[in-house]
């Protein structure tokens, strides 16, 4: 069939779709279908095509869309089915009645939602005072009234006669990246062998000491500089020289 | 009529936040609906001028001053606007059934999308576009959903009896 090809012939995501209405709609109306006369075979068809093209789909999304394939399935098989009784053609009729009124309700809704973009991009483009200024939502200044600046001003210095003086002075120690570098690759050229990166931290001193370490051997590594094998998790990481040992996959 | 009510209407919403009805300018004026009726006509066929630069705008069941929108560009050069970004089609579609349904239910919203649709509900309520109206008296009590003022506002829709109308349904059933 001409359209099922179509559906994997070009990679459609499900994703652009607001869901299997959205989809059936694209279907009927990308080939000019009438809503009251869908050929169920074959949009059945085309629809579980594009289910199934589309390999990312996600399973929240997915069962959506399933559940419309299965009610799509079922018409196709009472349609192909031979009636018994009258009552089977006549809940035939029901199920694509309500197919129908569903998919017309929802092209009302899309059509709706059309012109709401429309109004939301036009009134985007009037401005009104203080479309500007109001970034924050502040409590109601009304309890402020009768305040006047010396008023606050005594409130100020209460405020902050009652907030202790103790300054602290917080001096990051500094650490260089490029000192760090080389350090590390003296010692590696030193032991003209493979050195643990446990070894290496034995004269850090602190923890921002082992963070650049860290990062002073991922960069070497990066680099092609180094290359690095860990036996075990957790296990002893043994740095080597010049990239001399394929790193273990981690 | 003098043009002095005409100066006083301007100045009123000039210092409004949110739109004036006729109402409350009739009240607060001193004269009746019908003057304050004639006074916004002349206001809003003035303000219609080319070398003017605000217009009269009719939302949510009262009017403001706006900018006219062929000055958007323009002033967004003076700062940049704090537009929020534009509704998602999942949102819109929401607010669709919203506006033109409510109140309405998340379950009711969803038969009719056929999808969830807690994403575009949540969304709608943080923007301030719609709200909790109450609970429909079905099994669970459901949340009923309603557009806001700020929705009419956000959209520019005159009133709230005066929803846009939209397209017929183009082929009825046979």
């Amino acid at each position: 069939m001409e359209s099922s090809v179509e559906a994997k012939g070009y990679p459609v995501r499900l994703a652009v779709f607001e869901g299997p209405l959205d989809l059936l709609l694209h279907l009927i109306d990308s080939q000019q279908i009438d809503v009251h006369d869908i050929p169920i075979a074959e949009i059945t068809e085309q629809f579980i095509a594009f289910i199934t093209a589309d390999d990312e789909l996600d399973l929240e999304a997915a069962s959506e869309f399933i559940i419309m394939a299965a009610t799509l399935m079922m018409l196709k098989a009472r349609m192909l089915l031979p009636r018994r009784v009258a009552e089977e053609a006549e809940e035939e009729q029901d199920l694509r009645a309500e197919l129908v009124d569903r998919l017309v309700e929802y092209r009302r809704i899309k059509q709706a939602a059309e012109v709401l973009r429309q109004m939301e991009a036009t009134a985007g483009r009037l401005f009104r005072r203080g479309r500007f200024e109001k970034i924050a939502c502040f409590p109601d200044p009304g309890s402020l009234q009768g305040v006047d600046v010396s008023r606050l001003a005594g409130i100020l210095s209460q405020v902050l006669a009652s907030v202790s003086e103790q300054v602290h002075q917080v001096s990051g120690r500094r650490i260089s990246f490029r000192l760090r570098m080389v350090q590390v690759l003296r010692s590696l050229h030193r032991a003209a062998g493979p050195v643990s990166f446990r070894a290496l931290l034995s004269d850090a001193s602190d923890r921002i000491e082992i963070v650049v370490t860290f990062l002073v051997v991922l960069e070497l590594v990066r680099q092609g500089r180094i290359s690095f094998r860990q036996d075990a998790p957790f296990g002893d990481i043994m740095l080597y020289l010049d990239g001399t040992v394929v790193s273990s996959s981690s | 009529m003098t043009d002095i009510t005409l100066a006083k209407i301007e100045a009123l919403l000039f210092a409004a936040t949110d739109p004036l009805d006729i109402n409350t300018l009739a009240q607060i004026l001193g004269i009746s609906e019908i003057e304050v009726d004639g006074a916004l006509r002349r206001l809003q066929e003035e303000t219609e001028r080319e070398d003017r630069g605000i217009r009269l705008n009719r939302v949510a069941g009262g009017f403001e001053l706006v900018t006219k929108p062929q000055f958007a560009e323009l002033i967004s050069r003076l700062s940049r606007p704090k537009n929020p970004p534009p509704l998602s089609q999942a949102a819109l579609e929401t607010l669709a059934i919203v506006l033109y349904q409510q109140p309405v239910t998340k379950a009711e919203i969803e038969l009719l999308r056929g999808v969830r649709s807690d994403a575009a509900i949540d969304t709608l309520i943080a923007r301030g576009l719609i709200e909790e109206l109450g609970r429909k008296e079905v099994p669970g009590r459901p949340i009923l959903y309603g557009t806001t003022d700020f929705c009419l506002k956000y959209l520019g829709i005159q009133d709230r009896d005066r929803l846009p109308p939209l397209p017929d349904q183009q082929n009825s059933r046979s």
